[in-house]
């Protein structure tokens, strides 16, 4: 029959593959592969000093593993596949493309630091940042031991001290060690951080652990909206950010927010479920379509004051104000007014004269200016408290908030200039910091902009720019051209063009575009 | 390789200068709340027009309320609420209401009634009356998750 020729047919095309052959075609499949995924990484990439670096890399690993391969298929060839020999470079072989995985889900997880950061490093399935991805599964693997070792994480900030031309890698693996420490503040900012990366400098690995720690942390400060806002680009961000994303959503009471099912599958998706397993069951508690709870509620309601006592009445709007869970621009400029009226009240002033001369008091023109003064201070610490801006183009903010918010301004943009001069100086004498310090300084001057202009406002941004730009641009020039950190030194120039933009700085924009066209 | 100045290059721009001075800072929401609830007046329970005297006997009758360990003196009504007080507290509020300035100053803190906490505080709460406002409120959904790092392999086990 025609059906049995076939299968005959078939069953001896099968035995002539021997296991020599199969060896070889695997062998060359692998090689071929390497060879055109080292090329199209050449080819892709910018050149200069890391970007050839990295191409010769990927030659070098093909040339490496092709000779494995083919002393694989020459093994298979000359001794059969039972023979030892013909073993060892298959497990050479296979190893090569798990050592991340060993490194990440075997070794970190045992709390191996050392180990893991070895075997990450070993990991040559991509040239990009191996030795930051070695440094990731080591720091991961500090968080993995029961208590905290001091010795493994001094070894492992040697590491990442010691590390030339960083990536996303380290830089997430220095902000994994900050939280292993306990600096808690200093993991937030390296791990945010990764915002300003080009894209092309962060390894997936390293964006999924960012995004998972900055949910996490975000989730047990309670700031859902931050977490929500962290996984809204879906499976960039990571299972385990998508997953506290879609429980924020449902615990906001946000219209987006997922069905119970939809829940459940990014619950089974994401990693850790048994841990995570708690916070589910609180999000599905909340019913389907459930309405936002408003803080507005729980906030006490002003003491009572006596009528026609503006001060009275002032004081009382202000201590409803700071036990506002979170006050609102508008509250800030109302109470400030009410100091306003309740100061300018010549009555106030005649009543405090008299007062001070019944008891004996000889300068109440000073008291009246430490009381307003206290009064002052209060509102200012509550705006920098609750990171309130007060726009005063759309309120009228009166003399004792817009008081504040000049103080708040000064101070805000005080900071920035001693960042930014700090850093314009030690470019200029060329005095280097490790690369992770150098991004570092980066990230506290950025986070203290962006706080600023968030702060105070289009105003400040202009103030600012015009520091920041020169001094930070001397910085990613010289780490750039001199000093070989181009990831880190280009993602600087890319947030100063992003803000020669924002502030329509023409000259700026032309310089930085010049910058950033050259890539990494 | 491509250096600043020449073809591809990075390039760096004339620096502006600009900035101002370092601003002031001084404690928190809470401690401008405690300027209020620790005010002397409030602290002795007395008036802001009392005089010298009054404040003196008044002073001394709570300290020795205090250690004779009466509960009435334990405790005093502020706009905000009701507050503990100890011997130090009094002994502090004494000492300003002694220096003429300083009592001005607390005078002008001191202008909302203690005893009308809040407004519409006058008339009573039927809720109150029931044990009610006693009742534990449900926690909201959205409030802190506290072990979320921990939870995902970020705090010590």
């Amino acid at each position: 029959m025609g059906g049995g020729a076939d299968g005959v047919r078939l069953g001896a095309a099968v035995r002539a593959i021997s296991p020599t052959t199969a060896g070889w075609l695997v062998a060359g499949l692998v090689i071929a592969r390497l060879v055109l995924a080292a090329w199209t990484a050449q080819a892709g990439r910018p050149r200069g000093r890391g970007g050839a670096r990295r191409g010769r890399f990927g030659l070098v690993r093909a040339v490496v593993l092709g000779l494995v391969l083919a002393s694989l298929g020459g093994g298979l060839a000359v001794w059969g596949p039972r023979s030892m020999a013909a073993s060892v470079p298959v497990a050479v072989v296979l190893g090569m493309f798990v050592v991340w995985p060993i490194a990440r889900y075997v070794m970190a997880p045992l709390g191996l630091v050392r180990a893991a950061y070895y075997v990450g490093l070993g990991s040559w399935t991509t040239p990009e940042d191996r030795a930051g991805r070695g440094l990731l599964a080591g720091a991961i693997a500090l968080h993995r031991r029961r208590d905290f070792d001091p010795e493994a994480a001094g070894w492992l900030e040697e590491k990442i001290q010691a590390q030339r031309s960083i990536r996303g890698g380290t830089i997430v693996a220095a902000a994994a060690a900050a939280a292993a420490r306990g600096d808690r503040e200093g993991a937030r900012a390296l791990f945010d951080s990764i915002h300003t990366l080009d894209p092309r400098a962060l390894p997936l690995e390293a964006r999924h652990t960012a995004m998972e720690w900055l949910a996490a942390d975000a989730a047990s400060r309670g700031k859902w909206e931050e977490v929500v806002d962290l996984a809204a680009s879906g499976a960039e961000a990571g299972r385990a950010a998508w997953l506290l994303g879609q429980v924020g959503r449902r615990l906001l009471g946000s219209p987006a927010a997922p069905s119970r099912a939809a829940l459940l599958w990014a619950w089974l998706l994401a990693p850790r479920r048994r841990h995570t397993f708690a916070i589910v069951e609180r999000a599905l508690s909340v019913p389907d379509g459930g309405a936002p709870v408003f803080d507005e509620d729980d906030d006490a309601p002003a003491p009572h004051a006596q009528d026609g006592d503006a001060l009275a009445k002032a004081l009382a709007e202000h201590v409803r104000l700071l036990s506002m869970k979170k006050p609102a621009p508008a509250d800030v400029a109302h109470t400030g007014r009410a100091f306003d009226a309740a100061l300018d009240d010549d009555g106030l002033r005649d009543e405090l004269a008299k007062r001070a001369e019944a008891i004996g008091a000889t300068r109440w023109e000073s008291v009246l200016h430490r009381f307003r003064d206290e009064i002052e201070t209060s509102l200012f610490q509550l705006l920098k408290d609750h990171r309130i801006a007060l726009d005063d183009t759309a309120l009228d903010l009166g003399d004792v908030a817009a008081g504040a918010q000049r103080r708040l301004r000064d101070e805000v943009l005080g900071v920035i200039e001693a960042l930014s001069s700090a850093v314009r100086s030690r470019a200029d004498e060329r005095r280097a910091l490790p690369a992770i310090d150098e991004w570092r300084e980066f990230s506290a001057l950025r986070m203290a902009y962006e706080r600023g202009v968030a702060l105070c406002g289009p105003e400040l941004r202009y103030l600012a720019f015009s520091k920041v730009h020169g001094d930070l641009c001397a910085l990613a020039v010289w780490l750039f051209n001199e000093r070989d950190e181009r990831a880190i030194g280009h993602s600087m120039l890319r947030f100063l063009l992003q803000e020669a933009r924002a502030v329509g700085d023409e000259r700026a924009i032309e310089l930085q575009e010049k910058n950033v066209a050259i890539g990494i | 390789m491509t250096r600043a100045g020449g073809a591809g290059g990075v390039a760096g721009g004339a620096g502006g200068v600009a900035g101002g001075a370092g601003g002031a800072a001084g404690g928190a929401g809470a401690e401008a709340l405690a300027r209020i609830r620790d005010n002397a007046f409030y602290v002795l329970e007395l008036p802001a027009a009392c005089s010298r005297h009054d404040m003196e006997r008044q002073g001394q009758k709570l300290l020795a309320m205090l250690e004779l360990g009466l509960s009435a003196a334990m405790t005093y009504a502020t706009p905000l609420g009701v507050a503990m007080r100890d011997a130090d507290k009094v002994r502090r509020a004494m000492a300003t209401l002694r220096d003429p300035e300083k009592r001005l100053e607390e005078e002008l803190w001191a202008r909302i009634d203690p005893a009308a906490r809040a407004e519409g505080s006058g008339a009573r709460d039927e809720d109150e009356d029931l044990g009610l406002g006693e009742l534990r409120r449900a926690p909201r959904p959205d409030r802190p998750w506290a072990g979320a790092l921990t939870a995902f392999g970020w705090g010590r086990r």
